[in-house]
């Protein structure tokens, strides 16, 4: 099956390397089409991504004036083929796990009405990307959360939303998400462990957590507001457990 | 009574925002959210600002046959059963204007006070994104269970 996999990326020299090459060792698992979206990067990052397409055919490279990471996503979108059977997305800084692909394509072989899978991402603090896995003695919550790159999605399903609210500069995933579930897709959670997700020591800073803030409670008002004036949408199922966050501390567990 | 009474957040834990006018409140102890009706979004505004319902209403309640003295009503006993608001002791009002501006709103509302409950994403809400608190090390903001 052939799968579209969109990369956006801005300013990640440092980890845009090992999140591809996370991608490549997976391309005798699927019918890999791996489409990186440069959103105007000023760093080393164009010359990284052009190595690794030098040694991987199914790597693709567009570069665009820097808008956004959801215009980036709408960008690359607009560039997966009409035969791609499957869509998905990895952030330049995380990790596709191996056999990522492999686990979750069956279950779309075995059912043709399966619009999307939902598995599951690992947070950690510390990733050995010669190893692309995560690195010995970190801590880390593996936990369904808020995310497109645990998703693969059935081209078909996602074609009506007509991609990214690009009125988010935050949350559009989470927009993305809601407006794919109010409209009652047949999904299958599972149990892969789809992402590795980096999380940087530095955290969010306090102006970014509020466009996230504001994002968020956009999104869920505006899928309130959808589901009242058309009743055929339904209620968002239960896909997100962040149970593994509740309580303090969170149920960290060793790498 | 209820009419003349002011209101204020029931808790931290109750988190309202406004995008053009429309609210979203998230009550983030049960995970539950709500949305408004226009005249609903309008009458949320003024409780939660210090304003008594009376006050919005003003003199002339006849331009609007939607609202219905009884329909606030209803309405603020409504936000005050699902644990939204609670009556504040003191009587320091709202914003000088905020009456005027809010009552022409409420008169051009199309649509009866009312307010849809919604607890489909209470899981989401656990991960906590909402509160506007400091994110130390990098990990994702876990709300205080």
């Amino acid at each position: 099956m052939k799968v579209s996999v969109i990369v956006p990326v801005y300013n990640r020299e440092r980890y845009v390397g090992a999140a591809l090459r996370s991608l490549v060792r997976q391309r005798d698992d699927a019918d890999l089409d791996i489409i990186v979206v440069d959103d105007g990067s000023t760093d080393g990052t164009a010359q990284i991504i052009q190595q690794i397409m030098a040694e991987a055919a199914c790597v693709r490279y567009v570069a665009q004036p820097n808008r956004g990471v959801t215009h980036a996503r709408n960008a690359g979108l607009r560039l997966v083929p009409p035969e791609a059977d499957l869509v998905t997305f990895l952030d330049s800084d995380d990790i596709s796990t191996a056999g990522r692909f492999a686990q979750d394509l069956a279950h779309f072989k075995a059912d043709p009405a399966l619009d999307l899978t939902y598995g599951l991402m690992r947070l950690v603090d510390h990733i050995d990307d010669d190893q692309l896995a995560a690195a010995p003695g970190c801590e880390g919550i593996t936990m369904r959360g808020v995310s497109l790159t645990t998703a693969l999605f059935r081209q078909r399903a996602i074609a009506p939303l007509k991609g990214f609210d690009e009125n988010f500069a935050q949350a559009e995933d989470l927009d993305f998400l809601l407006r794919l579930f109010e409209r009652r897709p047949r999904y299958l959670l599972t149990d892969t462990v789809a992402i590795l997700y980096r999380q940087h020591p530095d955290g969010m800073t306090k102006s970014a957590h509020e466009q996230m803030r504001r994002g968020v409670l956009q999104a869920v008002l505006r899928s309130a507001q959808r589901r009242k004036r058309d009743p055929s949408l339904g209620n968002i199922p239960p896909v997100f457990d962040m149970s593994a966050l509740a309580g303090a501390p969170p149920k960290f567990d060793d790498c | 009574m209820i009419l003349s009474s002011r209101f204020a957040l029931a808790s931290d834990n109750i988190v309202s925002e406004s995008f053009d006018g429309e609210f979203v409140v998230v009550d983030l102890t049960f995970g539950k959210y709500f949305s408004f009706s226009d005249s609903g979004n309008v009458i949320w505004q003024a409780v939660s600002s210090g304003l008594s319902a009376a006050e919005l209403l003003g003199v002339d309640q006849s331009k609007n046959p939607l609202l219905a003295v009884s329909e606030v009503e209803a309405f603020v006993l409504r936000l005050l059963e699902a644990g939204l608001i609670v009556e504040r002791a003191d009587t320091e009002g709202a914003a000088d204007g905020l009456a005027d501006s809010l009552r022409e709103q409420l008169q051009n509302a199309a649509e009866k006070p009312d307010i849809q409950v919604f607890d489909d994403l209470a899981d989401l809400f656990l991960a906590d994104p909402i509160h506007d608190v400091e994110e130390p090390a990098g990990w994702p903001v876990v709300r205080p269970t």
